[in-house]
């Protein structure tokens, strides 16, 4: 029923260092249809956000570059499309929100302004069809008497507000996908949920997909409906978000979801102690290129996971994992 | 759940919402000093443009015996070494000095903002070339410079503005370009780039009314710059022949210093004053602009 909408291939992207070329991402393959929520969870330096920055052409040049794969949005190359078919692309196709909404506005002009400019740039339209539709952006994304606060600067926006104006400047142009980079890390746990509830709002109205990157391992259990986890720029498990909490397999997610603290309303509970996974993730500069880059962490280490590097097998339907020695039972 | 997505039910009255540029005039307003040199050059400019015509006695004539004091005669200011109205003097004078002092500057903080506005958002190669053209006006001897571009060339006033333009818009390249390097790496460009946004727009519309502030100061004493370079090429007789300027009669009137100092000090006093009070008004513009002073 739902259609293909993007489908990336083998993508890999490497970075020139001063000690050469290093792989930033490595085969990493999803797909998504239309209206769907994928989630992306890993930790720091894992390559999420540097695959959304793939899908929109932003990879930071000069040194960063996309070295293989494909990205087919709906059929069309991205990995190779000119720059300037890539500006149409954003905003108009795919657009993205950013993690600090804080510094992710103009502080110069008035939010309204912004949101109609956008428009501006995409669209032939009168500068009072723009400004009544920035108008009424901002009364779809929850901001109450947006007349007035269309005329309002950023710094005079709460943290909440200000995501929900960058909401409102993503969607103005109707995406197929917005791509949201850990939208909710920078704002109080009562405005996530605020916002979080908004992205589902609107993604029910507007059927928009929605590529949710996050480490919050709560966010994407509630908002997503598959998950993929990236660990050292690969992807070591996809799933559906179900699989993702119940069933994960890579000892790496199954880690991640040891790591958030549960809540237990039975005060007699004796809760088992927080988990953490020791180690930090390597060094994109100082990973073997043999064996699992997970392998020094892992607690289901065996002899192979040193040698060999396991790559990314199906092992249930819509469910794949790259482990030599996956978890046999959740929990 | 959907009581979730109304934030702060109850209406709250929001502000009536302030533009940057007038938080920055009102910061401006509260600068005493500074309000005091707008007021001055607010005086100069009126009295340029309008001054020829009320105070109709030629600065070329003779019209009283040389060397009369000031309050002397129905000359009030008096007369220099030919005979000629110093009052008349300084009001026509003002006008080619404040004309060249505006043109230089805004011919310096043309190139100087295009140059480092490409030079910042670009980076790479293209910073590497303009930087090195930057620095070769940098080395050159300023006034040197000037001097052999206005000989060559005849000395109208264009001629000098240009002379004084392009001799002086590598500190505000410098600057251009540490802003725009700045800014260019903020989240709302990378914001803006995310949703389409071409080169062009980043440029002119995200990044330079960003870098503004620090602009604007410097661009203000440039003006004042320009001022001092002009009054020093034309004392040393570069002017145009056919026109007064302050620096002008202050040349003139150096050999005759001790017999009728009122020649040299009187324009002498006005280019401090024009100055100062453009030094003020920059200063002014710092306060108001600069973000880390506003709110105290």
């Amino acid at each position: 029923m739902s259609t293909r909408l993007l489908s990336v291939r083998d993508l890999g992207i490497t970075f020139l260092t001063d000690d050469g070329e290093i792989e930033v991402l490595r085969d990493v393959s999803f797909e998504l249809n239309s209206g769907e929520v994928l989630g992306i969870v890993g930790e720091s330096g894992c390559g999420k956000s540097m695959t959304a920055l793939a899908l929109i052409g932003l990879i930071p040049k000069p040194f960063g570059r996309i070295s293989n794969g494909r990205i087919l949005l709906e059929g069309e190359d991205l990995a190779v499309a000119s720059e300037k078919r890539l500006r149409q692309v954003r905003g108009n196709d795919i657009s993205m929100v950013f993690q600090e909404p804080m510094t992710s506005l103009n502080p110069v002009f008035t939010v309204g302004h912004q949101i109609s400019e956008t428009l501006r740039a995409h669209f032939d339209m009168s500068s009072r069809e723009t400004w009544s539709r920035a108008i009424e952006m901002l009364k779809l994304v929850g901001i109450p008497s947006p007349e007035k606060r269309a005329n309002e600067y950023p710094h005079q926006l709460s943290g909440g507000m200000r995501q929900r104006v960058m909401i409102a400047i993503a969607l103005v142009c109707e995406p197929k996908l917005l791509i949201a980079d850990e939208p909710t890390t920078a704002l109080d746990v009562t405005v996530q949920a605020e916002i979080l509830q908004l992205f589902r709002e609107l993604q029910e109205k507007t059927g928009t997909a929605i590529i949710l990157i996050t480490h919050d391992i709560g966010v994407v259990a509630e908002m997503a409906d598959r998950v993929m986890v990236m660990y050292a720029g690969k992807v070591v498990e996809t799933g559906t978000a179900r699989d993702f909490v119940y069933d994960p397999m890579h000892p790496y997610t199954h880690g991640l979801i040891s790591c958030v603290p549960k809540l237990v309303h039975n005060p007699s509970y004796d809760p088992a102690p927080l988990l953490e996974i020791p180690g930090v993730v390597p060094s994109l500069r100082e990973l073997k290129r043999t064996g699992c880059p997970f392998a020094p962490r892992c607690k289901n280490e065996i002899d192979k996971c040193r040698s060999a590097e396991p790559s990314l097998a199906e092992i249930a339907d819509d469910h794949a994992v790259a482990c030599w020695n996956r978890m046999e039972t959740a929990w | 759940m959907t009581y979730i997505s109304q934030p702060s039910a109850p209406e709250v009255p929001v502000p009536e919402p302030v533009s940057p540029a007038r938080q920055a005039w009102r910061m401006f307003r509260a600068h005493h000093a500074a309000m005091a040199g707008l007021a001055f050059l607010g005086f100069i400019c009126l009295v340029s443009i309008v001054g020829p015509y009320l105070y109709t006695v030629s600065p070329r004539d003779m019209v009283w015996a040389p060397f009369t004091p000031p309050g002397a005669s129905q000359y009030i200011l008096g007369t220099d070494y030919l005979g000629r109205d110093l009052l008349a003097g300084l009001i026509n004078g003002g006008r080619i000095t404040i004309t060249v002092g505006l043109t230089a500057a805004l011919i310096a903080v043309t190139i100087g903002v295009t140059v480092g506005a490409f030079a910042g958002f670009f980076g790479g190669q293209v910073d590497n070339i303009l930087m090195r053209i930057t620095e070769f006006f940098q080395v050159l001897p300023y006034l040197l410079f000037a001097m052999v571009v206005v000989m060559l060339f005849s000395p109208t006033i264009i001629n000098i503005s240009i002379a004084i333009g392009i001799v002086s818009w590598t500190d505000m390249a410098r600057l251009t370009r540490g802003e725009f390097m700045r800014v260019r790496e903020m989240d709302y460009v990378k914001a803006e780039r995310s949703i389409g946004a071409r080169n062009a727009w980043l440029i002119w519309a995200v990044i330079l009314p960003n870098a503004a502030p620090p602009l604007i100061v410097v661009a203000a004493l440039a003006i004042g710059n320009a001022i001092l370079f002009e009054a020093g090429l034309s004392f040393l007789g570069l002017s145009d022949p056919n026109t007064m300027s302050w620096g002008r009669m202050i040349g003139d009137n150096r050999p005759f210093i001790l017999d009728n100092s009122w020649g040299v000090t009187l324009p002498g006093t006005i280019i401090f004053l024009t100055v100062l009070a453009v030094s003020l008004v920059g200063d002014g513009l710092n306060d108001a602009l600069n973000p880390k002073l506003r709110h105290r």
